[in-house]
């Protein structure tokens, strides 16, 4: 059930594993439930997220995208608690929000200012970054998503794809340690969903993604599978999607 | 529309919330039509900023709150009109006959929706930023 701690030696999440990386946080569910309006959507979770690539997959309505709000502290927990390494999410926020970035399904929700350069500022603002800092900052993350001709653009004129890189940049560029990511290639095309994936794969820090998109988790380290109220498979790829093909459908 | 959605809000809140919101709303959609017109974001939220700073250092007011609100009132505003579009031509091509209400539900509901998403983007983007140590207030914590 359990997946092994680490990536296989040789295999691509290793590679990506670069010396100068910090090791992606520990984030701990301890007998953690949440629900809405007194309704449990989700309850006994006992888990250890430590892998670089972590999968999320699951009917609608499960609760993924509420496991997903559980890791950062946008939700906390009714009973139990969440811990990034060791720090608790309903007492240190802020503080865990800064290692565990957020990018939602919708980038037209999530991009705040209209200016893409000015979003791109406003987690670095945030985090407290001296005002000299943050051009130089903005003007690497945007280079490393090949967007740097988006920085003066309206963000909400953008095409979804650029809107999504957008998104993901504007996370990014905070330098977390782990991002989370609920659905983010749903509303795109193929090509931006490739796009997407790629930078994903890419990225340095650790990554959380929570889909209805199969193939996207074929090369994760371990897939979860939410279902009724719980994590109901945990594991391998393979086998995750597997059981999810013949319990969800 | 503000009269309906003063309307909804005294009946699902109470009065007090409704006539609260409906200044709020008038004068920041005239605010925002008047300036988006006229002025690049950027500019505006510089002058919002420096107009605010002697309000911040007698502890008044925060000028980074003021240039956010602006800000997403300035994002606000041409979203609005455009699910109102959106909605108008949903309901069109179904042969809905224009009626205001079966209009500013849906346009209500889905603002209010989308305003909650964006304030939990806000959130995880580690709002608000730390008080300066010259403000006199600890800051709570020291980002690497
Ligand atoms: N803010 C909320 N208030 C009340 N109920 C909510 C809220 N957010 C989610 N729920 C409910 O909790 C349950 C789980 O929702 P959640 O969004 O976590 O599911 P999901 O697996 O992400 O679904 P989807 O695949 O459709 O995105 C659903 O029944 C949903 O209606
Ligand atoms: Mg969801």
């Amino acid at each position: 059930m359990t997946a092994p701690a680490g990536p296989a030696p040789g295999s691509a999440a290793e590679e990506r594993h670069h010396a100068a990386e910090p090791p992606a946080p520990v984030i701990e569910l301890q007998g953690a439930a949440v629900g809405y309006d007194g309704r449990t959507v989700l309850s006994g979770l006992d888990l250890r997220l430590a892998e670089r690539r972590i999968g999320v997959i699951g009917q609608n309505g499960s609760g993924k995208s509420t496991l997903a709000r559980l890791l950062n502290g946008l939700v906390v927990p009714d009973q139990g608690r969440v811990l990034v390494d060791g720090r608790d999410t309903r007492t240190e926020g802020r503080k865990v929000r800064s290692e565990v970035g957020f990018v939602f399904q919708n980038p037209d929700n999530q991009i705040v200012f209209p200016i893409v350069a000015e979003d791109m500022a406003f987690g670095l603002k945030n985090l407290g970054l001296p005002k000299k800092e943050i051009p130089g900052r903005v003007a690497e993350a945007l280079e490393s998503f090949g967007i740097a001709h988006l920085a003066e653009r309206h963000s909400h004129l953008l095409s979804g794809g650029e809107k999504q890189l957008v998104a993901l940049a504007s996370v990014m560029v905070m330098r977390p340690r782990t991002v989370v990511f609920d659905e983010p290639t749903t509303l795109l095309d193929l090509k931006n969903r490739n796009r997407i994936r790629e930078a994903v794969d890419a990225m340095a820090p650790a990554a959380v993604v929570v889909t209805h998109d199969l193939e996207l988790v074929s090369g994760y380290d371990r897939v979860l599978v939410v279902h009724e109220g719980g994590i109901a498979f945990d594991g391998a790829p393979g086998e995750a999607v597997a059981w999810y093909r013949e319990h969800c459908s | 529309m503000l009269a309906i959605l003063f309307a909804a809000t005294a009946l699902l809140q109470d009065v007090h919330t409704a006539v609260a919101m409906l200044l709020r709303l008038a004068a920041l959609i005239m605010l925002a039509l008047a300036v988006t017109l006229t002025t690049r974001p950027a500019d505006l939220l510089e002058f919002f900023e420096r107009l605010t700073a002697p309000l911040a250092r007698v502890g008044v007011a925060n000028p980074e709150r003021i240039s956010l609100g602006v800000s997403l009132v300035l994002r606000f505003v041409p979203e609005v009109f455009r699910r109102f579009q959106e909605i108008r031509e949903a309901q069109a091509a179904r042969g809905l006959k224009a009626n205001p209400v079966a209009l500013l539900v849906p346009l209500i509901v889905r603002t209010l929706k989308a305003a909650d998403d964006v304030a939990d983007a806000i959130d995880a983007r580690c709002y608000p930023p730390p008080r300066r140590p010259s403000g006199g207030a600890r800051t709570e914590e020291n980002p690497t």
